[in-house]
């Protein structure tokens, strides 16, 4: 929980028609044959990815926004954090 | 996180877009000038033509111009010309639009991809690049493009992009005195494991300028349609599109019908945005406006318009099957008024030859 997710470098959030998405700039990740689309809740989590905010504070956030209780939030968030991570969306430190 | 198949991604956004006129796609033309002088082109300029070269966007007017797209939505980017790699700033207009986040096209003739290109579009890669091949031979392509040696830089450019791994399409306009290597080209292409396809619906230019005569290059309707049943894909994409859009009759009192201006704009290289490419009467300078104000209110006052006068085409029911618009009519005639007849009659040989759709009223 006190690990502090930073954002690729190799990759640009775009609100497109509605859509959320991350379009990876370069390498092997660039892959335009899939598109990483995010829901409004990932978009919030994403835009609270800044290098300095550690998980535990990104699910306090989140919690205070969507006024959320119990353990599923923190899970959730965790999942999609590891899922960006896995993709090299994010870098876990 | 969903991981979303592209196509299904693209359909997704291009069906809400037309919707909500967001302007997701945008062609961008970098310059007319071009290294080549090809008999048919709508557009080229002598690539040392100076007056045009003072006159395109600044490096710093077209990343202006692409961070103003990205806040508005588009993502979909074509770069175009031209010749858009004879801009020195062609790296950094490409970096700033891939900073963005478009999805970038690059349209090139080829012949000025050099490894310092490929070095950048390895590292950033755009989303393809399309080459337009005119020739499978060196006496036909340079018939076409008129410079000599301009046949083997482009294979070398084409070369230098397989062997990078970029996504690469090739393309050709079908030609009088090129259609008889069509498929051999598409051959080539396969060979090199790129797609292929061709266009024979040749336009004039849209400017005054006499540098080429594109008109004089057509091949005839009849010629067009052979070349559609040599290709079985080709043949296979008409009927497709016949099935979903057969027997569409124009009759009703939109002036533009093709949906330009909904969910895409393109942009010149001096800064004159319009519905499309062709719509030359009807651009505004973002010099003048804001680009804002041009999608909000400039392109809607015209691919809105409603057609106040009777054309032949409106009982037709072959519009699936014709190229017919109002902005080919400008560009054809300069009278808005007056039908293609050259389309018209391709429009015609098709249906009757391919048997897709009713009659000819």
């Amino acid at each position: 929980m006190d690990t502090v997710p930073k954002r690729s470098d190799n990759v640009v959030f775009r609100k497109v028609a509605g859509e959320y998405i991350l379009v990876p700039l370069a390498g092997s990740i660039a892959d335009v044959e899939s598109i990483f689309n995010l829901n409004e809740t990932g978009a919030a989590i994403w835009d609270k990815v800044d290098g300095r905010k550690s998980i535990r504070d990104i699910v306090a956030e989140i919690r205070a926004e969507y006024e959320a209780e119990g353990d599923q939030l923190e899970r959730d968030v965790i999942s999609l954090l590891d899922e960006m991570a896995d993709a090299k969306l994010i870098l876990l430190q | 996180m969903k991981v979303l198949s592209y196509a299904d991604f693209s359909a997704k956004v291009h069906a809400a877009s037309s919707k909500r006129r967001i302007p997701v796609s945008v062609g961008l033309d970098l310059t007319y000038r071009c290294n080549n002088r090809c008999v048919h082109c709508y557009c080229s300029l002598p690539q040392n033509d100076k007056t045009a070269a003072d006159s395109e966007l600044s490096t710093v007017e077209a990343g202006n111009l692409l961070d103003e797209l990205a806040s508005m939505g588009s993502l979909w980017l074509l770069i175009t010309g031209g010749e858009p790699l004879l801009r020195e700033d062609f790296g950094e207009i490409y970096l700033h639009a891939k900073e963005k986040g478009f999805l970038i096209t690059l349209f090139t003739n080829g012949t000025l991809v050099d490894e310092k290109l490929t070095g950048l579009l390895s590292k950033y890669p755009p989303f393809a690049v399309e080459i337009s091949l005119y020739g499978a031979t060196k006496e036909t392509y340079e018939k076409v493009t008129r410079v000599r040696g301009s046949y083997e830089r482009c294979l070398a450019g084409i070369r230098r992009l397989r062997e990078s791994g970029i996504r690469l399409n090739l393309k050709t306009m079908a030609l009088t005195i090129n259609a008889h290597e069509i498929t051999d080209m598409d051959r080539m292409a396969r060979e090199w494991g790129c797609r292929f396809r061709f266009d024979a619906a040749i336009q004039r230019r849209i400017d005054q300028n006499m540098f080429s005569e594109p008109e004089r290059y057509r091949i005839s309707p009849a010629g067009v349609v052979k070349l559609d049943r040599m290709f079985p894909e080709r043949m296979e994409g008409w009927r497709e599109f016949c099935d979903r859009f057969g027997d569409r009759q124009r009759g009703d009192d939109d002036l533009y019908i093709c949906g330009a201006g909904q969910g895409s704009m393109h942009i010149n290289p001096y800064g004159r945005a319009m519905g499309c490419i062709m719509m030359i009467r009807d651009g505004f300078s973002i010099r003048e406006h804001g680009l804002s104000w041009i999608w909000e209110e400039g392109i809607p006052g015209v691919v809105l318009q409603k057609k106040n006068f009777h054309l032949a085409c409106d009982e037709c029911r072959l519009g699936s099957l014709c190229d017919e618009c109002a902005s080919w009519r400008i560009v054809e005639h300069g009278d808005i008024k007056k039908e293609v007849a050259y389309l018209c009659e391709i429009a015609k040989i098709r249906s009757r030859d391919f048997g897709f759709t009713g009659s000819v009223e």
